[in-house]
C-alpha cells in the first residue's frame, strides 16, 4: 500500500477528509463525532455504489468488516484495500485479528476506544473526528481527523463549532 | 451507586448500541433525562418517541442517535440485568453514567480508561471492590486492570 494517502467521503450533507499515513488508523474521542455514520457511508457506497448517493474518492477500495461471527473468512476476501471496523466490535481487541491485520496487505481504520494490547503501540496512529465548517457556499458540514496523541488521551482543539439546530 | 468492572463479564453486552436497536422502548425516548443526554451529547432535540431533530443529520429517528446515547438510555432504562459495555461511550457521557448511577444501582464494563472526573463521586471497582471517590483514585485503580 502507498505510504500515504488522502480519502473523501461525503454525500448531501457531510464531507469527510483524511489522510492515512500508515497501516493501522485508530480513530477515539466523545461520543456523535460522526465515527459511526462515516463507516455507514462506506459500507452504503461499497454495496451500492453510485446508487448510494455517496462518494467515496480514495486511491485504495474502501471496505467495512463488520460480521462478528466470521471476521476471520470476511477478511479473507480483501486485499489491496482501505477496511473500516466501526466501534463495539469485540474481535478487534483479539491476538487474532491483531494477527491478521498486521499479516495482511490492507490498511486499516479502527473506530474503537478500548485499548488493542496486541497491536504494538508504534504501529497505531491515534486520531479523533472534528468538525471542520461549512465550505463552498453549500449547507454540507466538513469533518477531519486530528491527531490525538500517543495514547490517544485528551481531546484535541475544537477546530469549529457545530451547526445549530434550526 | 456506579460500579465497574474494567474487562469482560458474563453478562456483558459488548455492544450496546446494536442491542438498543432491538430492544428500547418508545417511553424512554420522551423522558426528561433522555431528553437531556440527547441535548447534551447529541446536540439534538427530541420532538417525540420517534423523531428527533438533529442539526447535522436533519429529521432522525432514536436509531440514528449516537452509540453513546443509545448505551446511556439502555444504562437508565433497561432492566434486563445486562451489563452495558460503558466503552461504547465517550468522555462526553461520563457525566451522565454518574447521574444515571445517582437513582439506580448501575454496573457497567470498561475496557478504556474514561474520562470520570466530574468529583464528587464514588464508583466502586469491582476488580478489587474497593470504592474509589476522586480521578486520581480512579486512574490508579484503572492502570492495574486495564490492558
Amino acid at each position: 500500500m502507498k505510504e500515504r494517502y488522502c480519502v473523501t467521503v461525503r454525500n448531501k450533507r457531510l464531507q469527510y477528509d483524511f489522510e492515512i499515513t500508515g497501516k493501522i488508523t485508530v480513530v477515539r474521542g466523545d461520543s456523535a463525532t460522526g465515527k459511526t455514520t462515516l463507516v455507514e457511508m462506506i459500507r452504503l457506497f461499497e454495496r451500492h455504489g453510485a446508487d448510494s448517493g455517496v462518494e467515496v474518492i480514495a486511491d485504495v477500495p474502501c471496505r467495512v468488516l463488520d460480521n462478528d461471527a466470521a471476521w476471520a473468512q470476511q477478511l479473507s476476501w480483501i486485499r489491496g484495500s482501505l477496511v473500516f471496523v466501526d466501534e463495539n466490535h469485540e474481535f478487534t481487541s483479539s491476538p487474532a485479528f491483531a494477527r491478521a491485520i498486521l499479516e495482511s496487505d490492507n490498511d486499516y481504520v479502527l473506530m474503537t476506544r478500548a485499548n488493542l494490547p496486541c497491536i504494538p503501540k508504534n504501529a497505531q496512529a491515534i486520531f479523533g473526528i472534528r468538525f471542520a465548517g461549512q465550505k463552498d457556499g453549500n449547507r454540507r458540514v466538513h469533518h477531519e481527523f486530528f491527531h490525538l496523541g500517543e495514547c490517544g488521551g485528551g481531546e484535541g482543539p475544537e477546530r469549529g463549532e457545530m451547526p445549530k439546530r434550526k | 451507586m456506579l460500579s465497574v468492572f474494567f474487562g469482560s463479564l458474563p453478562n456483558e453486552i459488548y455492544n450496546p448500541p446494536l442491542y438498543f436497536l432491538n430492544q428500547y422502548e418508545d417511553e424512554w425516548l420522551t423522558t426528561d433525562l433522555t431528553k437531556e443526554m440527547v441535548r447534551s451529547v447529541d446536540s439534538s432535540e427530541v420532538l417525540g418517541p420517534k423523531l428527533i431533530d438533529s442539526p447535522v443529520l436533519g429529521a432522525i429517528s432514536p436509531r440514528e442517535l449516537s452509540g453513546g446515547v443509545k448505551t446511556l438510555i439502555l444504562m437508565a432504562y433497561d432492566d434486563s440485568g445486562k451489563i452495558f459495555n460503558g466503552t461504547a461511550c465517550g468522555d462526553n457521557c461520563a457525566r451522565w453514567i454518574l447521574e444515571i448511577a445517582k437513582n439506580k444501582d448501575l454496573t457497567i464494563t470498561l475496557h478504556n480508561i474514561m474520562k470520570f472526573d466530574q468529583e464528587p463521586f464514588e464508583i466502586r471497582i469491582l476488580n478489587s471492590n474497593r470504592v474509589v471517590t476522586s480521578f486520581r483514585e480512579y486512574v490508579g485503580e484503572a492502570l492495574d486492570w486495564v490492558p
